[in-house]
């Protein structure tokens, strides 16, 4: 009985080689608890800290997923005691938490683990002091050396803080132990500046500890699209390009850009929303089926269609493509001003606010196959949607006006604001005549499960603590998708565009996203 | 039944905007008697509905001599969304010595290719073969012990009515889930990366309850003992307490003690695990500090006392139901722990008989 806590990490080592099987858990719902781990978020005192991750973590611990001893420190350049710490994220969890008012017995419990670190991103000695804050934290808490670091801080600072964690030897730890880290997006912003990311992050940290969060992909309904694919025998043989006339990928976005004009003018929506949520949506839809649902064999199958996607050559993206910026209009019936005249927006900025994508897949499954994919802020309404069309019936046996309001079957699979799936197809109307219309056979989760959907944030934060990357974005995903983007921009930098075309904001993106598709015979949906 | 539900889908889309979606997961019969069980039948379906909209059939075992009767109807309720859950509801009512008749009623009634299962709302007469034909047309039945004069009689006659029926039935207890959270955290406690390895080194089960929650106290004995491959070789009992010997598979001694506790609640208080050995000694504690907050603790020489505060709210019945819902297949884990219970049961029964 005489084992030190480091002897006892040590010892570890044997025992968590092996595969672990815990017999008790057969026929048990509920997800294993990760090892006792400390999760260091840098940034802390920041708005993501706050809304999110403190309220997920909280979240965790009332859904008794969190391990013994959990610990979070909160490291950030803000003068602070721990006990304000606790404070603040007490105060933010009530605010921002899907199960508050707080649950003062849990958040007690919870709270003991939550300790403050001031330091400057760029000072050596403030790693030292988290150093030995970490190794006192293993001695109390019994965290057994398991760290999860979280960058929740602006890119800019990545690279100080990695570096620095590599030079105080918090990278690594005693062989039973892990060492994790959760980058935020954006990764860089274009393929060179992701390329020196990645470069610096693997310098520190083994690849398969690296955990790139896309909160995208911890969304249920993201989810769901494996569920729906590769669960349901009867989709798959018509998921292909002998069947599919066009797949339209919309995420839409009634706000503006919400206060956050400094970054997003040196953004826009290409970069903001395409090269990580679109791409993401693009990639679970179009892949084949992985050997198995684990990470490596679901993101080779992801980036095999990031791969197989035809670069947009700059000299083809006013044909690919289509960019355009929100004019002043009305929000849920309130005013508001152009992209141009928000705060923090240069005035002649060309940032898109709105972009609309024609992509092929060239493989076997998808060739000739057209991807539509737009998103934009200031849309008439949040909605986020997959549509499948499928082509119409090569031969109708109906006369032309019985078949007028007659429109293809479409499969939909929606992630906002309704979450559901939703199929178009045919009827007879009632009647003497032989009149058809289409009508929708829908599903929705909100009225046949009515259970909370977890946070995106809760569902990664304990995947990362369970060193399960499924969900996360590895290196050659964040690099193929940029390559794609990046020849994009580059294509738009050289028409030398000093205005872009405007759209009303509350409308549905500009007339020549309209053309985009009606040239081709198509149309976007209305959502 | 299709006129009853094109009426209120109407009402509703005049109401909403919306045609309520009408998504079948399950049929649920009801088996209620008297007043106090079909009150809490209906409160339960109730409830149930958002979760799992789905047809439920309430049979009412009424006085010898009732005329045979049904009635229909559909409820909608709705949601945050603004949308309608709906389900519809068949009531029968049938004379106790006329439930023979019952089951030709239901199976034109249940909602063709989804599963259908039959709770019992009340205590049940396992040898009745009135009962064992009415439990016979469901695919799963769900008893609730704690409602029988003798829960762990109850469970013994069950486990042979499982066993001995001709049908693919399979069956599940209240009771069980009432031990679902216990079963989850004292399975969590061996996640823990001092704990893993500890299986084979168990020396004893310490698990507590307050006198209503015998039934529950057994199941979760005879859980550890089914999972982990334990043999009992002996079972005694004293007012307080019953002791239960068995054998590890390496031929290892374990022992259970089922401690009665002489507090006002009705479940499981706590349970304390020991295992390792001399050096490497960890005690993993599951307990109960207030009606709605449990603490699990692991205890080791070498790192602190680690404990997690939990929530644990007492499910309600409709919970407790819609958990069980959720379960299509044979549970054989709790197949196995009935089998367990049984043992323990006849092993005492043994041991005092005169």
């Amino acid at each position: 009985m005489s084992m030190t806590t480091r002897e006892t990490i040590d010892s570890l080592a044997g025992a968590q080689a092996s595969p672990f099987t815990n017999p008790l858990r057969e026929g048990l719902l509920i997800e294993r608890t990760p090892a006792p781990c400390t999760m260091v978020i840098f940034g802390a005192s920041g708005d993501l800290t706050r809304r999110k991750l403190i309220p997920a973590l909280y979240n965790l611990a009332l859904e008794r997923l969190l391990p013994a001893g959990f610990s979070v420190v909160g490291f950030a350049r803000q003068d602070m005691t721990s006990e304000i710490f606790r404070a603040r994220m007490k105060e933010a969890v009530n605010e921002f938490s899907r199960r508050s008012p707080v649950d003062d017995a849990v958040w007690n419990s919870f709270a003991e683990g939550l300790t403050y670190v001031r330091g400057d991103f760029t000072d050596a000695n403030a790693y030292n002091n988290l150093a030995q804050h970490l190794g006192v934290m293993d001695e109390t808490r019994g965290t057994l050396s398991n760290r999860l670091f979280y960058l929740s801080t602006p890119p800019d600072s990545y690279d100080d803080i990695i570096v620095n964690l590599g030079n105080q030897g918090l990278n690594i730890g005693p062989p039973a132990s892990w060492q994790r880290i959760i980058v935020e997006k954006p990764f860089g912003h274009d393929l060179d500046s992701a390329r020196d990311l990645n470069a610096v992050v693997n310098r520190v940290f083994n690849e398969r500890d690296v955990y790139r969060i896309d909160h995208y992909l911890g969304k249920e309904t993201v989810q769901n699209i494996i569920a729906f694919r590769f669960a349901n025998g009867i989709f798959e043989p018509l998921w292909n390009r002998q069947y599919v006339d066009h797949v339209q990928i919309t995420v839409a976005e009634s706000i503006g850009i919400e206060g956050r004009g400094g970054y997003y003018d040196h953004t826009g929506a290409l970069r903001d929303m395409v090269q990580n949520h679109l791409m993401q949506l693009l990639t679970l839809v179009a892949m084949e089926p992985p050997v198995e649902l684990t990470a490596d064999p679901v993101r080779d199958e992801k980036v095999k269609v990031l791969r197989a996607v035809r670069p947009i050559k700059p000299d083809l993206v006013r044909r690919f493509t289509v960019r355009a910026q929100y004019a002043e209009g009305y929000e849920s019936g309130d005013p508001v001003p152009a992209f141009r005249d928000e705060e923090r927006i240069a005035p002649e900025s060309i940032t898109e606010t709105f972009v609309a994508l024609k992509l092929f897949i060239d493989n076997w499954r998808w060739a000739g196959v057209p991807f539509y994919l737009r998103t934009g802020k200031r849309l008439p309404k949040r909605a986020s949607e997959i549509a499948i069309q499928f082509k119409r019936a090569p031969h109708l046996l109906f006369p032309g006006n019985a078949a007028g309001s007659m429109e293809p079957n479409v499969l939909s699979l929606d992630m906002q604001p309704d979450e559901g799936i939703s199929l178009k197809f045919a009827v007879k109307v009632p009647g003497p005549m032989m009149n058809l219309r289409s009508v929708n056979m829908g599903f929705q989760y909100g009225t046949s499960f009515n259970v909370q959907s977890p946070d995106a944030y809760e569902r990664l934060l304990l995947d990362a603590m369970l060193g399960d990357s499924t969900l996360f974005t590895r290196r050659d995903e964040v690099e193929t998708a940029w390559d794609i983007v990046t020849q994009i921009m580059t294509g738009w930098e050289q028409t030398g565009a000093t205005t872009l075309p405007t759209y009303e904001a509350g409308t549905w993106g500009p007339v020549e996203a309209d053309a985009f598709l009606k040239m081709e015979g198509r149309q976007w949906r209305e959502l | 039944m299709s006129r009853v539900w094109s009426e209120i889908s109407h009402q509703v889309e005049q109401q909403s905007g919306h045609i309520p979606l009408q998504t079948s997961i399950l049929t649920l019969v009801v088996v209620a008697r008297g007043r106090l069980e079909m009150r809490s039948a209906h409160d339960v379906l109730h409830r149930l509905s958002q979760q799992l909209p789905s047809r439920a059939i309430i049979v009412e075992i009424a006085r010898p001599g009732t005329e045979l009767d049904a009635t229909i109807s559909a409820h909608c309720q709705y949601l945050e969304s603004g949308r309608a859950a709906c389900y519809q509801i068949v009531e029968i009512r049938a004379a106790s010595d006329r439930l023979q008749a019952v089951p030709s009623l239901l199976v034109p009634l249940e909602l063709y290719d989804v599963p259908s299962f039959m709770w019992w709302v009340g205590d049940i007469d396992f040898d009745s073969p009135q009962a064992r034909r009415l439990m016979s047309s469901a695919e799963r039945v769900i008893i609730d012990s704690a409602r029988f004069d003798a829960p762990l009689e109850g469970l013994r006659a069950f486990a042979s009515y499982l066993e001995h029926q001709d049908t693919s039935c399979t069956g599940t207890d209240l009771n069980w889930a009432r031990v679902t959270s216990w079963r989850e955290l004292i399975a969590q406690s061996f996640d823990h990366p001092l704990a893993r390895n500890l299986f084979d080194t168990i020396q004893r089960v310490d698990i507590s309850f307050d006198r209503a929650a015998e039934a529950q106290a057994y199941l979760l004995a005879g859980w550890m003992a089914s999972r982990l491959n334990w043999r009992l070789t002996s079972a005694s009992r004293t007012p307080d307490t019953v002791r239960l010997i068995l054998k590890n598979h390496q031929d290892g001694e374990v022992y259970i003690n089922l401690n009665l506790q002489q507090s006002g609640g009705v479940g499981v208080r706590g349970v304390r695990i020991l295992a390792g050995g001399a050096d490497d000694a960890v005690r993993l504690t599951v307990r109960r500090s207030s009606d709605d907050i449990v603490i699990v603790s692991i205890e080791t020489a070498a790192l602190p006392r680690q404990d997690r505060v939990l929530r644990d709210t007492k499910p309600s019945l409709h919970e407790l139901i819609g958990r069980e819902l959720l379960i299509h297949t044979r549970d054989h884990v709790f197949d196995e722990s009935l089998t367990f219970v049984t043992n323990v049961v006849d092993t005492l029964a043994i041991a005092s008989a005169p």
